[in-house]
């Protein structure tokens, strides 16, 4: 009881702490394997020098939601999870993860920074849905990006794909 | 940094460097992923470079089937000294390119082109000519590579399937048996209906645990096995003999193309109908079982167990006694194809569930959608091949007619079929969803998501289900073999082969039909290199992932003048397919060299 009210201190890029509890810190597999080798120095903070404070604000939010389910096993590497499930996105997740894009790719860098492996899958699910069922000129645009092809390599490469059209 | 909150949308290779940005493509399906190819000369670089990472979790999404990718898994890890699969921290290119490894885009793409081949109807075909061309049933034997035929004389022969060339062949099998085989487990009906003989071929003998093995009878004295093209009784092939001392006759394997007689079962009453399948496929659960009816009881028997008695048994109500014509099931449910309805029982209850089409006796509007087609022979569009040496096919178009237009009968009675002749039932298969099953006088039923309906608890709501689901498609054209596999389906008719795909049947419900909705068209192919004069005499029907195999009458295809091709010439079967009897196995093959 007493264990799971214990506090942690985070500290951003842009030097803002957190004081958070320590079963909502350790969402993350590397904020949760730093602690293990400070021990317990009480009051120093965990440097995160990869996240800013408005990404870690967010990213808390979404730990403390999911603070009492199960941790990820240690190693659940896919190696033998070569038909995974394709699991949707939860309810809750669905709604918090509405960001801009610019927020979105934050949220992605900072889940693989932490090592918090269900919202980096959630992340990369969720840019994933923004490219589905879009044709090559709305990704573009979508993400603004030029297209460098020529016409011949633009035909060349519809020929060689043709069989995986949707 | 993320103070700015304005800037424009930035190209997520940059934003999340190309590792992180493949993990979001790996959520990609197929379609996505090649228009992802499309977008730029980054996007096309990091998508061409990481196939495995990319398109190997697309192979079970696909449907390629569980034992080709687990070999296909096992291969890659062989070859892949630290699989990048496993590696969170993924590199700008992954193990792709490594020696022998599997190409997984590649390994999709023969799937779909194999898929739309079917689809298309893409098929090169040839004849085999087991034995002396009197085959009756078949079953193939991949693993062996041969072809186990049954006779309309007598016999039981095992062939080499690329040549023909007969192996072992085993006398004194009556005429006309029924064949059923899987996992090596072949069985067919003793000269009456009393029994059935299993045997094992080498492979799955190979399998059975050493007591077993040599508790096995010595030899089913009404079987000679012979070696050899000549068969002469001096040439009989002396299976090994088990004895407790010999150690190394214990092991012994006969060669391949030999059958080793397994056991024998005689259910509680005649069988007519039976059917071999595999339980649980695929998973831990898996076994072999065995299904059977007579006209009163049905029994289902675990094969690799030892004991003789049935696993399962269901007895029919007093009204639905009768001989059955053919018996299926699944994981779940059992069906019996009856001389007019379908029965469906459950596997766990052993109560009937269902049965269609609805009893002669109920009202018009209990009955579903009807879709008419006369005469396809006729309204068969050719199309021509894409590429010389494929079959020639063309496209039927069946026209969709609501029921309430003539009602259930007048459909039935203007498309020549009666109410009661249209309900002949010769087959039913099953595809992931839906539930198929003809009639001889020459309609289809399609019982789409039949697991979903057949899982409603309440009967009332059952039934209601099964007319919302229930499809008829009247070719009015005596339907005889019915083969399933995947989403393929394949029907013979007293003059044709049709193939179709669930995905071109329209989706239910299907008992909210008026006239002035509009009505889907449902297409079908027909394989058009046969002549009717040989499909007539079609005894036997088989399909796997990439063939369809038909027994039918080569000589009276030929006494007809063959069939013709596109150019309106005609095609003789080949002298060794004519030769005799003149009954041998067209096989269509639809697993073409990839196009490009």
């Amino acid at each position: 009881m007493s264990d799971n009210k214990q506090k942690v201190i985070l500290q951003t890029s842009d030097d803002e702490q957190f004081t958070v509890e320590k079963i909502v810190a350790e969402r993350s597999a590397m904020i949760k394997s730093m602690m293990e080798d400070l021990g317990e120095q009480e009051g120093q903070a965990i440097p995160l020098p990869n996240v800013s404070s408005s990404v870690l604000t967010k990213i808390l939010e979404y730990c403390d939601h999911h603070k009492n389910e199960p941790l990820p096993a240690a190693d659940s590497s896919d190696a033998d999870d070569s038909r995974r499930k394709t699991s949707e996105i939860g309810e809750w997740d669905a709604r918090w993860i509405q960001v801009d894009q610019e927020m979105l790719f934050e949220i992605i860098l900072a889940a693989n920074y932490l090592d918090i492996k269900p919202l980096l899958d959630v992340g990369c699910k969720t840019v994933a849905n923004m490219i589905k069922g879009k044709t090559p000129e709305e990704i573009r645009k979508l993400f603004n990006i030029t297209n460098d092809f020529t016409p011949e390599e633009e035909e060349q490469i519809r020929k060689e794909n043709e069989w995986a059209e949707e | 940094m993320s103070n700015t909150g304005t800037l424009p949308p930035s190209d997520p290779i940059q934003a999340l460097g190309p590792s992180l940005f493949l993990q979001v493509l790996s959520h990609l399906p197929l379609g996505s992923l090649t228009s992802c190819l499309k977008v730029n000369k980054s996007w096309n670089d990091l998508v061409t470079s990481s196939p495995t990472t990319l398109y190997r979790p697309l192979a079970a999404q696909v449907g390629i089937e569980p034992p080709l990718l687990d070999e296909l898994y096992t291969k890659d890890k062989a070859t892949a000294q630290s699989s990048t699969w496993s590696n969170p921290n993924y590199t700008s290119s992954d193990s792709g390119g490594h020696e022998g490894g599997v190409n997984w885009k590649n390994v999709i793409k023969d799937y779909v082109d194999l898929q739309s081949n079917w689809k298309k109807g893409r098929a090169r075909s040839k004849w085999i000519c087991p034995g002396r061309n009197t085959v009756w049933r078949i079953k193939v034997d991949h693993e062996e590579g041969t072809i186990i035929t049954t006779s309309r004389i007598d016999g039981i022969l095992v062939s080499d399937l690329k040549t023909s060339e007969p192996i072992f062949e085993y006398e004194e099998i009556g005429s006309y048996a029924h064949l059923e085989f899987a996992k090596g487990y072949a069985i067919f009906n003793s000269n009456d209906d009393r029994s059935f003989e299993i045997h094992l071929t080498p492979t799955a003998l190979s399998k059975l645990p050493p007591e077993r093995r040599r508790n096995l009878p010595p030899s089913n004295r009404s079987i000679t096995h012979n070696k050899g093209y000549s068969f002469t009784l001096e040439d009989h092939y002396q299976p090994p003999v088990f004895s407790e001392n010999s150690e190394q006759s214990n092991l012994t394997i006969p060669p391949r193309g030999h059958l080793t007689y397994y056991k024998s079962l005689t259910p509680r009453t005649d069988c007519f109908a039976f059917r071999a399948r595999i339980d649980k496929q695929y998973t831990s659960e898996e076994r072999l079982v065995f299904g059977t009816s007579s006209d009163e009881e049905a029994y289902i028997y675990d094969l690799q167990s030892e004991s003789n008695s049935e696993m399962e048994r269901f007895v029919f109500d007093q009204q639905d006694r009768g001989r059955p014509n053919y018996i299926e099931f699944d994981n779940s449910y059992l069906f019996i194809c009856h001389s007019t309805s379908v029965n469906v029982y459950s596997r766990n209850t052993k109560k009937k569930l269902i049965t269609f089409p609805p009893p002669v006796t109920a009202p018009f509007d209990a009955a579903s959608a009807i879709y008419t087609c006369y005469d396809p022979s006729r309204s068969t569009k050719k199309i021509k091949p894409n590429k010389e040496g494929e079959v020639l096919v063309g496209e039927v178009n069946v026209q969709g007619k609501w029921i309430d237009d003539n009602g259930f009968d007048g459909v039935m009675m203007a498309s020549g079929q009666g109410r009661i002749a249209g309900r002949e039932f010769a087959a039913v298969h099953y595809t992931s969803k839906d539930l198929f099953a003809i009639t001889k006088s020459g309609t289809i039923y399609a019982l789409r998501n039949y697991q979903d309906v057949l899982s409603i608890p309440n009967p009332e709501a059952r039934d209601r289900a099964v007319n919302a689901n229930l499809l008829a498609i009247v070719i009015r054209e005596s339907l005889r073999q019915l083969s399933t596999h995947g989403e393929h389906v394949v029907i013979t008719s007293a003059t044709s082969v049709f193939l179709l795909h669930t995905s071109s049947l329209p989706p239910p419900p299907y008992n909210t039909g008026s006239s002035d909705q509009s009505r889907p068209t449902i297409k079908l192919l027909n394989l058009m290199n046969v002549h009717h004069k040989g499909m007539g005499q079609c005894s036997c029907l088989q399909m796997d992932r990439e063939k369809i195999y038909a027994v039918y009458w080569a000589l009276g295809e030929s006494e007809a003048g063959g069939a013709v091709n596109y150019e309106g010439e005609r095609i003789l079967p080949p002298q060794e397919a004519i030769g005799d009897f003149g009954l041998c196995v067209k096989v269509w093959d639809f697993g073409l060299e990839s196009s490009s």
